[in-house]
């Protein structure tokens, strides 16, 4: 295949050979406003193709009729003409471009293109406000600053992941996750990348870059490029952050009313239906956290001359969460290279990207051997004290160790445990590793033709190990403890070829192409030892080894390898720096998927200004359309109707359980995924480059999605994967900033503004069914995805991806609501199946303000997210045992007030919470997700110049999560449960989320 | 070529190009890969003949669950209705099955047999191991045919007939199943008495391996299995279509057909694998969320029954420590389950297997037939007290010649912790055989000594409860569903959510045609009385 493309190489230089007579030498040098030179500077004879560029150093030489023009154009800067008229020296000062100020873009395959000329949205994130307040993790830092990017937290601490979705949920049992590409070649994932090495990051919203790279960057792609060594200078660069971290939101609880139930005391239950009382407090839940610690520390070299860059980094990171024990750290190391030989024609990178993560006794979240149920639980007036010591634990003679001391370890629909036993006895500890080599060469055949090769080797690998002691909760763990090891190891090596052509075809023409192949290897191997919850045990207490696994213990293996290649071509012409027009084509194989797929992409731009005019209204206008399809391989295995059995711990071969559609004797062969995207754009600048606005409407549909649904009864298969649904997402992304001074002043806002609907418009015909259940059993909300039609609709013509449906009120023909003549309790809806509302939040709204004053720098991020629904179980299960301020309010009250009739609080709230189990009211238990916080706050300060050896050096004060404007839900409703597809728009008992509030030192030498 | 005349079609047509050269060589090392290696593969499974059993063992383990997954399959259904086993535990705020509340929870009972029994039947029949197998597909279709009996005497319709030919296969009538079943056991049985006479050494050499059970591979006391299955088939058809039963009981009885389970072959019980614990033994102990139920602790009790203290551990709550007792079924449970949890506990080895057919079932049925006129080889009487000796005799329990002359009669029910359930004697029967009784009184000491052997299956008892009102049960205390009041008992478990969402077309049809048009739980069908 590789060979094939270096015959069309060959075949392609042939066709360029021009010859010249009477020419003379011309040399010379370019430069910027600065007097520093330009290197790369196109350099071209007017009205042929024949050109150079300029060195390093910006230096040229090029033989031309001695009558010739030179063209000298560069992105960024006013392109000059120059008649040679003889000359043989040629001195030229380029003008930064004002229209183009800052406007250079970095296309997905590492191409700088001028932003006039992309035909999709895009964004650009410097490194400068991504870290302008540094946490563990990067990509927490992505909140709030681009259009068209939906950031839910993680299930909280350090070391874990946000879920990072553009422009809406595309993909109902795919991954919905945007492409990282570092540098041109895709990587798997970022969050543990050490921001410090971020030159810059830029966010394509739409599916543009799908054909360079496959399915997963038609959820958008974020391209970041690493910082590389400087020219001609060697520099040092250091940041230091630390920041503390306390909760941002706890449960409000009630503190009058006493353990026991029915208003009489007993401590027997964990129930605070008691009676009044004086001693009532819930600082042991604020007692219970400790301040977390983050300190991110770093360090880089780079330096570099003509020839040879190069460019360290190390970073640190420790942090002490929140939750006592829990502990997180991570080095990162990043060397790169680069170097050129034969006259600058080949360019060779080199980089190695080593990350290490430990996390040391990360505790679970949820309702199972988190500590968080034990703690918001723990019953009112009783004191925490008597249960914290030792560990959580009291001595028991007979068996010689310290048991748990809790005594409210009871099974009711979770198991509660002491949180001081949790966070000393029940550990989950993780060493993680990755290693990125990856390597470029990139050799130029002509000065507009370049042929590129790259690859990447990824390989990472992570050690689990979970120990439950002995006497934790006796519902999922045997006497003698509970052990855990999980161990993997992975890699992706990609590769890919690339013929690359930027050539003016004349000159009102460029063309900017290339063709490439590329292939990944992607493989996984995991082994898993672990004990079979409550009926296996280990042998001896608490001897955490694989030989103290004993019995039917779980024992699993798992090793998977795809391959998927594709060959792609892409195309950008340019007409009079005015017209512009993107296509691209991709074929791809996967070993997941039957047949081969293809898919074409087109995009148009255009510079209105270039036309009309500009005036001192309007600066600058360009309009942009796009239509791009985009194919999905399969995941690992959905296409095999053969698959390979599981055996399970007792050596019993399990059936298949999930396989390909049939229907008796015939199957259907899996379809990859489509999609289909259309956008429309306006880049407009007014006031002279003050004000800039961007626009972009976008409408995608996906077809063929292919999920998991349950099989109907009869049919032979548990669960099908099906190509069962079309996805259709529109929406809005804008962007406004601004520039203005006043005085000294100088203030930079900016607004963000992003608005995504969903619908379901079609499910498979194959099945008759009126709804897929996609996720059930939090005993809140259920997932489903309806057909058009469905009379669970209620009136609505399409159903939405994250529709939330459970148990509702009931009302009469009058709208009035019904209560139970008996009991004067409300009715709910039979089944938990009525339409509740969205878990998506209806638009995001963000406002960045920079204000600069002399060596001052103030910057804070207001983030707004309105609409959208959670469902929590924590206020649930709060309800029930008597905890939440709500239930202590209608005590005080004598009762809760129902059409007239006063009902016990004890009997409402054990209805409508069903005693924290399925069938409660989960519309009672979903909260509006609307809020809006100050998410981040930073106030900096240069010192002035000093010395020699300090090139800068700032001292920032920052702020996460600083506080709420404005909050209707009784807990920080971006936390979910998790960051999976089925786990959006539900709270359980999550680890709350953090304000955070540190120094950060940067300095340069 | 050059490069300016590359438009948007040449360009394509370049892609193109250079996809057919790719083509062939882009996908020939694809073969094979998209399977994880880390589990089982068809090939592998062809070596020493393992495919040809391989499904086997997960079939006979999920006819009841061996694993814990029996909770939700009928330790809070059927357990509670037949009265051996009580939860202890407030499970959704005590509405729940165990207080007639059916919708929407815990689709075990339905599940666990459709996706592990009949879905790996499927398998075994679309690979066409009843040419090539069909010793081992006999097995396969003895299991199916116990599945099915399950799932229709439970729910009613099932989608026994046409299953997995189609995607959407229509539910069979209660009536049709049990035909289909009859179809299938008999298919079964002629297979395995075909591959005995073939080869006397067939079943060990094949089948040993795979065999859960306690019948370790012999083909012939599988033969009998099935043969107990279709007379208790018969016998619950006895009175909606006697003469189907009786023709199907004779079939069954029939010695060249190889006869039915008796003291020789034992129960027919089933076991994970021989290290796995007993998930009663889990339910009970780890899990505090099973007890004795009381209607099981009375009858013995009152009987003065050796087998009490086999089945049962005394209560360990103060005022009644030491002595035995159940919890009345379908009563409102504190969330902390006490003092409940203190009640009698199932006396159940940590490694024991897992009984799914009782040894002394085929006698009571027999008695039963014996009562009913048919042919039987004995007087109801006889068959009566062979039953019960031999129910003794698996259980070690002694003192049964006396026993067979008891005349004491249920125990009274006394609750401590709630005197609201205290309860007299539900009945008058007695053990010891009265040949001048009615039919009634002589069909109620049978099903009661039947029930009694059957503890703790509760499937088939709660069913023979439905079929024949026997023995008399205790009402649920706290009924949770308006449909069944006080007083009343229910007929059926309700289908799961996801089979009614998954396939409504099906699921309409039958609830229309044969459930009255309601999928509700007080809902009676085909041989209910």
């Amino acid at each position: 295949m590789t060979k094939k493309i270096y015959k069309l190489v060959v075949l392609l230089l042939l066709c360029q050979t021009y010859v010249f007579a009477q020419n003379i030498s011309v040399t010379g040098k370019v430069t910027d406003s600065d007097n520093l030179p330009l290197p790369a500077v196109s350099v071209k004879v007017s009205g042929t193709t024949q050109g150079t560029s300029t060195d390093i150093e910006g230096n040229f030489t090029i033989s031309v009729p001695s009558t010739a023009t030179l063209v000298f154009t560069y992105i960024g800067y006013t392109s000059q003409s120059v008649p040679v008229q003889g000359r043989t020296t040629l001195n030229i000062r380029l003008a930064e471009d004002a229209t183009a100020l800052g406007e250079v873009v970095v296309t997905a395959l590492g191409i700088e293109r001028s932003a006039k000329s992309l035909s999709y949205s895009t964004t650009n994130v410097s490194a400068e406000e991504l870290n302008k307040v540094t946490g563990a993790n990067v990509l927490n830092s992505l909140a709030g600053k681009a259009a068209g990017v939906f950031v839910t937290q993680g299930s909280g601490g350090p070391g874990s992941s946000p879920r990072i979705v553009l422009r809406g949920n595309k993909s109902i049992a795919g991954s919905n996750s945007p492409l990282y590409v570092v540098d041109g070649v895709p990587i798997g994932g970022f969050s543990d990348y050490n921001p410090e090495d971020i030159e810059s990051l830029q966010i394509l919203q739409g599916a543009s870059a799908a054909a360079l790279y496959g399915a997963q960057a038609a959820n958008g792609v974020i391209l970041i490029t690493t910082k590389k060594g400087k020219l001609g200078t060697t520099s040092v660069n250091v940041a230091s952050t630390a920041t503390f971290d306390s909760p941002f939101v706890l449960p409000e609880l009630q503190t009058t009313y006493g353990q026991g139930s029915n208003g009489i005391a007993s401590t027997t239950g964990n129930q605070s239906w008691g009676p009044k009382i004086s001693n009532g407090s819930d600082a042991h839940i604020r007692d219970f956290f400790r301040t977390g610690e983050n300190y991110v520390n770093s360090v880089s070299l780079a330096s570099g001359n003509e020839t040879q860059r190069i460019y360290i980094s190390y970073a640190n990171t420790t942090a002490k969460a929140m939750v006592p024990g829990y502990g997180y750290g991570r080095n990162n190391i990043t060397v790169r290279g680069s170097s050129k030989a034969f006259n600058n024609k080949l360019t060779v990178d080199g980089g190695i990207n080593y990350i290490n993560r430990h996390t040391k006794n990360q505790n679970f979240s949820g309702w199972y051997n988190s500590p968080m149920f034990g703690l918001y639980l723990f019953p009112m007036g009783d004191d925490m004290n008597k249960y914290k010591a030792n560990g959580g634990g009291k001595w028991d003679a007979s068996r010689g160790f310290y048991v748990q001391n809790w005594p409210y370890i009871v099974n009711e629909h979770s198991s509660n445990q002491n949180p001081y036993w949790i966070t000393n006895k029940i550990t989950r500890d993780n060493l993680n590793q990755r290693t990125n080599l990856t390597g470029s060469a990139k050799y130029d055949l002509t000065n507009w033709l370049n042929v590129a090769g790259r690859t990447t080797y990824n390989n990472y690998g992570s050690d689990e190990e979970q120990r439950f002691g002995a006497t934790s909760d006796p519902t999922s763990v045997g006497a003698n403890g509970a052990f855990n090891k999980r161990v993997n190891r992975g890699s992706e090596l990609y590769t890919d070829v690339l013929l690359n052509a930027n050539k003016a075809l004349s000159s009102n023409l460029t063309l900017i192409a290339n063709a490439g192949f590329s292939n990944t290897i992607t493989k996984f191997d995991e082994i898993f030892n672990g004990n079979d919850g409550a009926g296996n045990t280990l042998f001896y207490a608490d001897y955490f080894a694989l030989q103290g696994l004993t019995g039917n213990f779980i024992s699993t293996s798992e090793k998977t390898k795809r391959i998927d290649r594709a060959v792609f071509g892409t195309a950008a012409f340019g007409f009079k720096e005015t017209f512009f027009l993107d296509v691209t084509a991709r074929n791809e194989w996967s070993s997941t998927v039957n047949d081969p797929f293809f898919y074409p992409s087109a995009g148009l731009a255009y510079v209105l200004t270039n036309t009309i005019g500009t005036n001192n209204f309007l600066s600058y206008a360009k309009l942009r359309a796009g239509y791009a399809e985009v194919g999905n391989s399969l995941s690992f295995g959905q296409a095999a109707t053969n698959s390979n059995y599981q055996v399970n711990t007792s050596e019993s071969v399990v059936g298949r359980p999930t396989l390909p559609f049939f229907s008796g004797t015939d199957t259907i062969s899996l379809k990859p995924e489509r999609s289909k995207s259309i956008e429309f754009g306006a880049d407009l600048r007014f006031l002279k480059d003050k004000l800039n606005l961007s626009v972009t409407y976008y409408n995608a549909l996906t077809e063929d999605q292919v999920f998991t649904i349950a099989a109907p009864t009869g049919s032979g298969a548990t669960s099908f994967y099906i190509n069962g649904g079309t996805i259709r997402n529109k929406g809005i992304e804008a962007s406004l900033s601004y520039d203005t001074k006043f005085g000294a002043v100088r203030w930079t806002p900016s607004l963000n503004f992003t608005r995504n609907t969903n619908r379901i418009e079609e499910l498979s015909s194959l099945l008759t069914t009126d709804r897929f259940v996609l996720n059930s059993g939090n005993r809140l909300t259920n997932l489903f995805l309806l057909r058009p039609g469905s009379s669970l609709l209620q009136g609505r013509k399409y159903g939405s991806y994250h529709d939330l449906f459970g148990k509702t009120y009931q009302y009469d023909a009058n709208g009035k609501q019904l209560f139970d003549p008996v009991t004067g309790l409300p009715v709910l809806s039979a089944t938990d199946d009525q339409f509740i509302g969205n878990a998506n939040p209806d638009f995001l709204l963000n406002m960045n303000n920079n204000f600069q004053y002399k060596n001052f720098n103030l910057s804070f991020l207001v983030d707004g997210r309105f609409g959208g629904l959670v469902s929590s179980s924590t206020e649930q299960w709060l309800d029930f045992k008597g905890l939440s301020k709500r239930s202590g309010e209608a005590r005080d009250a004598g009762g809760v007030m129902l059409n007239g009739r006063l009902v016990d609080a004890q009997t409402y709230f054990g209805h409508i919470s069903s005693k924290a189990d399925y069938g409660a009211a989960g519309l009672e238990y979903t909260y509006s997700s609307t809020n809006i916080r100050l998410r981040e706050l930073a106030l900096g300060y240069t010192l002035p110049k000093f010395g020699n050896t300090f090139k800068n050096v700032n001292l920032s004060l920052v702020g996460r999560n600083v506080l709420f404007f404005y909050k209707k839900a009784p807990f920080d409703p971006e936390l979910a449960s998790g960051t999976g597809n089925g786990a959006q728009g539900f709270e359980s008992f999550q680890i709350p989320s953090a304000t955070s509030i540190g120094l950060t030192l940067r300095a340069g030498f | 070529m050059k490069m300016k005349y590359i438009n948007k079609n040449n360009f394509k047509l370049l892609c193109l190009g250079l996809l057919t050269l790719a083509a062939p060589a882009c996908t020939d090392d694809f073969e094979g890969l998209n399977v994880d290696k880390g589990r089982i593969s068809d090939a592998d499974l062809a070596k020493d003949g393992a495919e040809a059993a391989f499904l086997l063992p997960i079939m006979m383990n999920n006819i009841v669950v061996t694993g814990t997954g029996v909770q939700t399959q009928q330790n809070l259904q059927a357990e509670s209705y037949a009265g051996y086993l009580e939860a202890p535990t407030a499970f959704i705020g005590n509405v729940n099955t165990m207080t007639y509340s059916t919708k929407g929870i815990w689709a075990g009972s339905y599940d666990a047999s459709t996706n592990n029994v009949m879905n790996n039947w499927l398998t075994m029949q679309k690979k066409g191991y009843d040419v090539k197998y069909p010793d081992l597909y006999a097995i396969g279709l003895i299991l199916k045919g116990m599945a099915g009996q399950r799932l229709t005497d439970t729910f009613g319709p099932y989608p026994y007939s046409k299953f997995g030919n189609t995607a959407e296969p229509k539910f069979d009538s209660p009536a049709e199943v049990y035909a289909g079943i009859f179809a299938d056991l008999e298919k079964a049985v002629a297979a395995l008495l075909a591959a005995e006479k073939a080869d006397p050494a067939a079943d060990t050499k094949r089948f040993a391996k795979w065999d859960r059970s306690t019948f370790k591979g012999d083909y012939l006391k599988w033969v009998k299995l099935a043969n107990t299955i279709r007379l208790r088939m018969a016998m619950r058809i006895s009175v909606v279509d006697p003469a189907k039963g009786k023709a199907e009981a004779d079939k069954a009885l029939l010695p060249a057909n190889g006869g039915v389970m008796d003291l020789s072959t034992g129960s027919f019980q089933v076991a994970a694998s021989a290290t796995a614990v007993n998930p009663y033994f889990t339910m009970t102990n780890a899990w505090s969320d099973t007890r004795m139920s009381a209607a099981i602790i009375t009858y013995l009790d009152g009987f003065k029954d050796s087998r009490l203290a086999v089945y049962a551990n005394p209560a360990t709550h103060a005022p009644i420590a030491g002595t035995f007792r159940g919890i009345r079924p379908g009563i409102e449970k504190p969330a902390d389950k006490k003092p409940y949890i203190n009640y009698s506990t199932f006396k159940v080895a940590e490694f024991a297997p897992v009984k799914i057919v009782d040894g002394a079932e085929s006698y009571f049925l027999k008695a039963e037939g014996a009562l009913r006129g048919w042919n039987v080889g004995g007087t109801a009487q006889s068959l009566y007290e062979e039953g019960i000796r031999a129910s003794f005799t698996l259980n070690g329990a002694g003192g049964v010649d006396a026993y067979l002359n008891s005349t004491s009669t249920q125990a009274a029910y006394v609750d401590p912790a709630n005197a609201s359930l205290n309860s007299e004697p539900l009945t008058s029967n007695t053990v010891k055989w009265d040949e001048a009784g009615s039919f009634d009184n002589k069909l109620e000491k049978i099903i009661t000594q039947k029930w009694i052997a059957l503890f703790p299956e509760g499937t088939e008892a709660w069913s023979e409860f439905r079929r024949t009102g026997y023995p008399a049960q205790y009402a649920i205390a706290f009924p949770t569903n308006p449909r069944l009041p006080k007083g009343t008992f229910i007929k059926r478990l309700t289908y799961p959510n996801l089979v009614a969402s998954s396939s409504k077309a099906a699921y309409d049809a039958a609830v229309t045609a044969y459930l009255q048009g309601k999928d509700e739980p007080d809902i009676k069908f085909y041989w209910m009385k």
